[in-house]
């Protein structure tokens, strides 16, 4: 596996002013444990079966134990890149007609009245 | 002529203006072709039942007098990512099986007020997440080079078409690699735009801070004029500026001479197949014949640019994709009786297994205890690469590296390890980490299957990486090779 030696030749010790929290997250390993993913999923709203949850289980575990390497990085001062672009630039604030709701409706898996339909959610 | 989906998309379009051929002659050309092919490489997802009627109008407008048409009856392949009204749409997921978008991409409009005509819509990888087009809800596609070989991915059918010739040109999206790896390894030319370049309005969500849609083609002339065509500000997407080429013909006309060509050789060192390895050193004496200057610079932190990209990429996808609830469109699970259970059968049984994967990686990175460790730390990271390539380019004008580590690798070989795939985009990441624009074009064979060359440009700076191109193009044969079909 290639890139996992790359990784090593390019460590960098944590700074010595590495903030507190960077400190001590650096020398942290997650365990991913079957509870996570399913606590994970659940927050995604995700029913996974047995065997997803296990293999998910097992397979996060290797891809984070891969991106620990950016643990060791000092990012001492530096601001966190959001995204790549210019910053954005606004249209001009004028009101136009957007898509119509019958054509919006029509690819809806179930719609009435102008309306989406779901599940009862009060009993 | 009955060889008419040999000619290239400039071609084409010269031929229909002058009236030496009809758009639809060319259509019938290219459409048989795809009949003839399809089942031995299974790139689209959809064939536009319009396309003839279509060209027919634009032999009208032909004979009307409309000149100003770049694209004129050009056929063009669109991955299934990109909405065009009243065409299917699934991103290759079953959760948007029969979804018909009510509106067309801003750059798919831009493409067809060209002239260009709509074909088809190409197979992906689940939602453009793979390396590979096996992740796709429908079917594998195939490498036009060897059948048993991955196209690439995630925009394989686009550009299995552009190879196996049944399509001159096609749009691809590239989020970490998805235009310019299935470019690579199907031995055709991919350009993933500066972020901002081109619209996303139509281009369904991946990963938003990184997303780009880009043409494929098998000359870097006829890129650059689609390139042209969908590029520009859009008010449907704030982060789309105006930049547009002056003129697309004349980005390409210059040589190499003076060029500077950085190489990061420390990133190389390691894990690059041997074929690829020699067929890359190949193209950097050939870019020196005809004037560049070759440079070493050190980009320190794209050892970590895949765990980096992983992280943010999946934090921003799991937020993206929440949109599939079985609510508003796609498909809805059959069944339930609360909402809850409605939205996690919905979303169970409509995503495969890589989209679940990457959406628990991505809820994981931003949950509360991991968000700092992770997300924010990832962030940083990516500003440390961005930085890496503004000092880099303070002594070079393109960045070269192999497009991929290795040629296309066998359907099936790396689907069980993700980590591996994601591997596989460890030379393409670093431009979408840092917004840059990228090409790949072919620059040899390595065992029989084609090898790409990367190279990378200042932020808007596209017209460096097509002058280069081009001229690489002048010196070499590679784009003439095509898959023995």
């Amino acid at each position: 596996m290639f890139g996992a030696d790359r990784v090593h030749a390019h460590e960098q010790p944590a700074g010595l002013f590495a903030s507190q929290e960077e400190t001590r997250y650096s020398n942290r390993m997650p365990r991913v444990t079957e509870e996570t993913v399913e606590h994970v999923a659940r927050l995604a709203r995700l029913s996974l079966s047995e065997e997803e949850r296990r293999v998910f289980t097992r397979q996060l575990e290797e891809i984070l134990d891969y991106a620990e390497s950016i643990q060791n990085l000092d990012t001492t001062g530096i601001d966190p890149m959001s995204h790549a672009g210019l910053p954005g630039v606004l249209r001009d604030d004028t009101p136009h007609d957007g898509l119509d709701q019958e054509s919006v409706l029509a690819v809806a898996p179930d719609a009435s009245e102008g309306l989406f339909r779901v599940p009862r959610i009060i009993q | 002529m009955t060889d008419l989906w040999r000619l290239n998309a400039r071609e084409i379009s010269e031929k229909v203006r002058k009236r030496e051929v009809s758009a639809v002659e060319v259509m019938r050309a290219h459409l048989s072709r795809i009949e003839k092919l399809e089942p031995r490489i299974d790139a689209f997802l959809h064939v536009n039942e319009h396309a003839l009627s279509r060209a027919r109008s634009i032999d009208s407008a032909v004979s009307r007098g409309s000149v100003d048409l770049p694209l004129a009856g050009v056929p063009a392949a669109i991955k299934d990512v990109l909405h065009v009204a009243n065409m299917p749409t699934t991103c290759a997921s079953k959760i948007l099986r029969n979804y018909v978008p009510p509106f067309t991409a801003t750059c798919v409009a831009r493409l067809e007020r060209a002239g260009a005509i709509i074909l088809g819509k190409t197979n992906m990888d689940e939602f453009a997440m793979g390396s590979s087009t096996e992740n796709s809800g429908y079917k594998p596609t195939r490498n036009p080079w060897s059948a048993a070989h991955v196209p690439g991915g995630s925009s394989g059918g686009s550009a299995a078409a552009v190879a196996a010739q049944m399509a001159p040109i096609a749009l691809g999206t590239d989020t970490g690699g998805s235009i310019r790896q299935p470019a690579a390894f199907c031995g055709v030319v991919g350009i993933k735009p500066t972020y901002g370049r081109v619209s996303r309005y139509g281009l369904v969500a991946f990963a938003s801070s990184l997303d780009q849609a880009g043409p494929f083609a098998r000359t870097v002339q006829d890129a650059a004029v689609v390139l042209a065509a969908i590029s520009g500000r859009d008010d449907h997407d704030a982060t789309s500026v105006e930049r547009r080429f002056p003129d697309a013909h004349a980005e390409t006309d210059g040589d190499a001479r003076g060029l500077r060509v950085g190489v990061p050789w420390e990133f190389l060192k390691r894990g690059v197949d041997a074929g690829v390895m020699t067929s890359f050193r190949e193209a950097l004496d050939q870019l020196q014949a005809c004037g560049a200057l070759l440079r070493d610079v050190s980009l320190p932190h794209l050892a970590h640019a895949v765990a980096t990209y992983y992280i943010v990429a999946t934090a921003e996808a799991s937020s993206n994709l929440a949109r599939y609830d079985g609510v508003r469109y796609g498909r809805r699970a059959e069944g339930a009786t609360d909402l809850d259970q409605m939205y996690g059968e919905t979303r169970d049984r409509g995503f495969g297994a890589e989209v679940k994967r990457r959406i628990i990686l991505g809820t994981f990175v931003l949950s509360s205890g991991y968000y700092d460790a992770y997300y924010l730390r990832a962030q940083k990271v990516r500003a440390l690469i961005r930085r890496d390539f503004e000092a880099a380019f303070e002594s070079c004008d393109v960045i070269a590296t192999p497009t991929t580590p290795s040629p296309a690798f066998k359907i099936g070989e790396k689907t069980d390890d993700p980590l591996k795939m994601y591997l596989e985009d460890v030379f393409t990441v670093p431009a979408n980490l840092a917004g840059l624009p990228g090409l790949s074009i072919p620059c040899g064979l390595s065992a029989g299957l084609p090898v790409g060359l990367q190279l990378m440009s200042r932020w808007f700076d596209e017209s460096m990486l097509l002058r280069a191109g081009h001229a690489f193009e002048r010196l070499t044969e590679h784009h003439l090779r095509r898959p023995p079909l």
